[in-house]
Parts: C-alpha cells; structure tokens; sequence
C-alpha cells in the first residue's frame, strides 16, 4: 500500500487480482458499485453468471468478504441482493480467518 | 378495531403501506355457478378462518358468504389500519362465479370511493370471454376505468385451464397490456380454490414470459403453494418476477413455523426488494393485527444459523410493505414518509 492509494484503488486491485479471474473461470464477474471509505463499506454488484447464480450467497461470504475485508481500512463488504443472517457469515469468516491486513 | 384499539396497536403507522390486494369479492350464494362452485365457496370460508385467531373469525357461514360491499372492504383497510394506499384486484373466475367472485366493477368502484388511495386492478379470462372480447375488455378497464394491473387466472376447472407462456393465448394479453401502458401483469399460482389441476397452477409457466417480455413486472401470488421452492427460485433468477405474500403470510398465527420457513427462503433468495405486502381482506377480515403480527416478527434463531436466513430489519419491513411496490407502479410515496 502506498499512501497516496485511495481504499477504492486497494480494494480494486485485490478484485482485479484475486476475485474477478477466479470469477471468470465460469462466466461470472464482479464491480464495485461504491465505496464508503469513512465507514470501510465497500458495495459488489455481481454481474454475468453470478447474477442468478444459487451459489452467489457462498461465493460472497466465502470468497467476496473473506478476501476483501483483510484490505486495510475495509470493513465489511457488501452485494445487492445478497441476504445472509450474521451468524452464518460469522460461522463461515471462522473457515477462512483473516490474515494481518494487506492492500 | 375501534380509533381506540389502532392506536394501542397500530404498527406500521410511521411507515407507508401499501396493501398489494384486497377484494370486493362476492360470495353469496346466488353469484354461485353449481354445486362445485359451492364447494368453493366452503373451501375458502374454510380454508381462510384457519388462519386467523378465533376472535377475528366470521362467526358463520352466513356472514361470511355475501356480497362484501365497498364500504365494508374501505372501512377495513382504512378506517381500521394504517394501510395508505390498496390495490382492488378484480377475479376472473367465471367457472365458479358469475361475475368471477371480485368483479371488475365491483373492484372500480372502490377506487372511485377514494380515487387518491385505491389503485384498479383488471382481470380478464382469454378462455372464458374468448381472446378478442378479453383484448377488447382490457383496453376498457384500461381507457375507460384506470386500471393499472391485470390480474389473470390460468388454472381453472373443467378442462378450461390455459399456460402464462401459450403464445396464442396469453402473449396476446401482454403485447396489449404494454400496447396500454400497463407493465404489471399478475398471477395465481398455486391455493387451488377448488377442483383446479394442481399442475396449472405451477408457477413454472412464468419463466419464459419473463424473458419474452422484459418491460413486464410478473408478480406471483400465493407462493405458489405447494410449489413454493420452485416459485422462490423462479423470484430468485428473474429480475423483473416479483412474490407477494397474499395469503400466504396470513398463516402466521396458525403455522408459524412453516410460514417463516418460507419467509426466511424467500428472503435469502429474492431478497426484501422482491416481496410485495398483500393483506387478502376480507378473506383476512380485518387487515391491523395482520399488520402488526408481520411487523412484529422476527426470524427465528434457528433459521439465521441453520439457514443463513436473514433477520428482518426496518429497512427491509419498508421495501415489503409498500416502497416496492410504490416504486413499480411509480408512485410518490407520501413525504411524511420521507427517510
């Protein structure tokens, strides 16, 4: 992280790296649709296979959020139309800890 | 409920709300067809005192099997609720009641009761009135009495019952409704009110119109039950399908185990932006305790960690009960209402 570098550039460039080839593998992608970067809240829309996908509620709390919330300053990752309880997303952050913050 | 009660009770009355369907239907034994019809009738006199707690009942038969009158469903919905605004859905049944059970006139003149508050709701058959006169009826209730939604029926009795994508039957009836300006088309699926096949009233037949025709909103009523995973799928996929929870949710008191189970479902799935409130009165006979069970619900523990369902939040209570389906129809929601 340099710091010039704005959290919607961070978190950009985890999406572009980590997620969004991941994401192709199977016709799907990802956007961010906003940032708050005062409240660390970053906003997915999920777009092409992932759309109507029944898996979307496991890939956003498995992959979206577990990635995305070790950027530093974010945190909590959100995507429209996605609608899980806590305690799931609490149970599922538990399989995939959160390692020390990184851009 | 007298002033009195609602304000004891009144949820809801800080939020704008918006009864997805009420009826002015008419069930007195002289709109009745046959005997089958009668068996209907019962079915629904039945079938809805279920679900409500024994002081909301009809009491009877007799009191229950009438010709509801428009002051009687205006006085429930907004003299003793804090509903803001309802949608007369009109009833198409022709095989069971000779003016379809919530005719289209009947349904007018609620709206010509209170113009501001009540939003007209069409109906046609393209069986029973054959195509060309249900074309025709629709520009009428269009041009000459306001209506801003259609109400179909597909599932009907005695070999009478069509399919949402039969492109001679039904495609007709959307290319007009768009031709009219109207972009809410909505279905009965599943509650079979008699002897209707099951199968025709599988919400299955919605998909492809979904796709054929994007500018239309589809809203599904009923759940589609017993089909309900397969109509909170097609909610889930569809972005222009909509669930209301006409009749469905009215099982809250009576089973609310399995009714949250499919609230929680469709929540997870469809999301809150997909769920339209609908109350049924006067098959629900008085709309406030409906009112503020729903608004006092919560899921349950188990389902948010056995399910993922999502907790219902106010946010999510605000889209359910009127934002969404303001938002459909391009409705200024009151600023009184405003966030």
């Amino acid at each position: 992280m340099t710091p010039d570098e704005t959290l919607y550039e961070r978190s950009l460039a985890v999406l572009n790296e980590q997620i969004r080839p991941l994401l192709h593998i199977h016709g799907g992608e990802a956007r961010i649709a906003a940032v708050d970067a005062e409240a660390g809240i970053v906003d997915l829309e999920l777009l092409g296979a992932c759309a109507c996908c029944q898996l979307a509620p496991w890939t956003y709390a498995a992959v979206l959020r577990t990635r995305m919330t070790q950027i530093d300053g974010v945190n909590d990752i959100r995507v429209q139309g996605i609608n899980v309880s806590q305690v799931a997303l609490d149970r599922v952050a538990k399989m995939f800890p959160v390692k020390e913050k990184t851009a | 409920m007298t002033a009195e009660m609602r304000e004891a009770t009144g949820l809801g009355r800080d939020m704008f709300i918006f009864d997805n369907v009420v009826h002015v239907h008419n069930f007195d034994p002289s709109n009745l067809i046959d005997d089958l019809a009668e068996c209907a009738n019962r079915n629904i006199y039945t079938g809805s005192t279920k679900t409500f707690p024994p002081d909301l009942r009809f009491g009877s038969y007799a009191n229950f099997a009438r010709a509801w009158s428009v002051e009687d469903i205006h006085r429930i919905i907004f003299d003793e609720s804090t509903t803001d605004m309802a949608m007369a859905q009109a009833v198409p049944l022709y095989d069971y009641w000779k003016d379809g059970l919530a005719g289209v006139e009947r349904q007018y003149e609620l709206m010509k009761l209170d113009p501001e508050r009540v939003i007209f709701c069409g109906a046609v058959d393209p069986v029973y009135q054959g195509l060309r006169t249900a074309l025709e009826s629709m520009t009428y209730q269009v041009e000459q009495m306001g209506a801003r939604s259609f109400k179909l029926y597909n599932g009907h009795s005695a070999r009478t019952s069509w399919r949402a994508d039969d492109r001679d039957l039904a495609y007709p009836l959307y290319k007009r409704a768009l031709d009219l300006g109207v972009t809410m088309i909505q279905f009965h699926k599943g509650l079979p009110l008699g002897m209707e096949p099951i199968e025709s009233l599988r919400p299955n037949d919605i998909q492809i119109p979904a796709i054929d025709f994007p500018e239309i909103n589809f809203v599904i009523h009923h759940l589609g039950i017993p089909y309900q995973a397969e109509t909170i799928d097609i909610g889930r996929r569809f972005p222009n399908v909509y669930l209301s929870l006409s009749s469905w949710i009215n099982y809250l008191a009576l089973r609310p185990v399995p009714t949250l189970m499919n609230l929680g479902e469709a929540l997870f799935a469809c999301g809150p932006e997909k769920l339209l409130w609908g109350s049924e009165v006067p098959l629900w006979p008085a709309a406030q305790p409906l009112i503020d069970l729903f608004l006092s619900t919560e899921i349950p523990p188990h389902q948010l960690d056995g399910y993922a369902h999502p907790q219902i939040t106010r946010e999510m209570q605000e889209m359910i009960m009127g934002r969404n389906l303001a938002r459909l129809l391009d409705i200024e929601i009151p600023a009184r209402y405003a966030k």
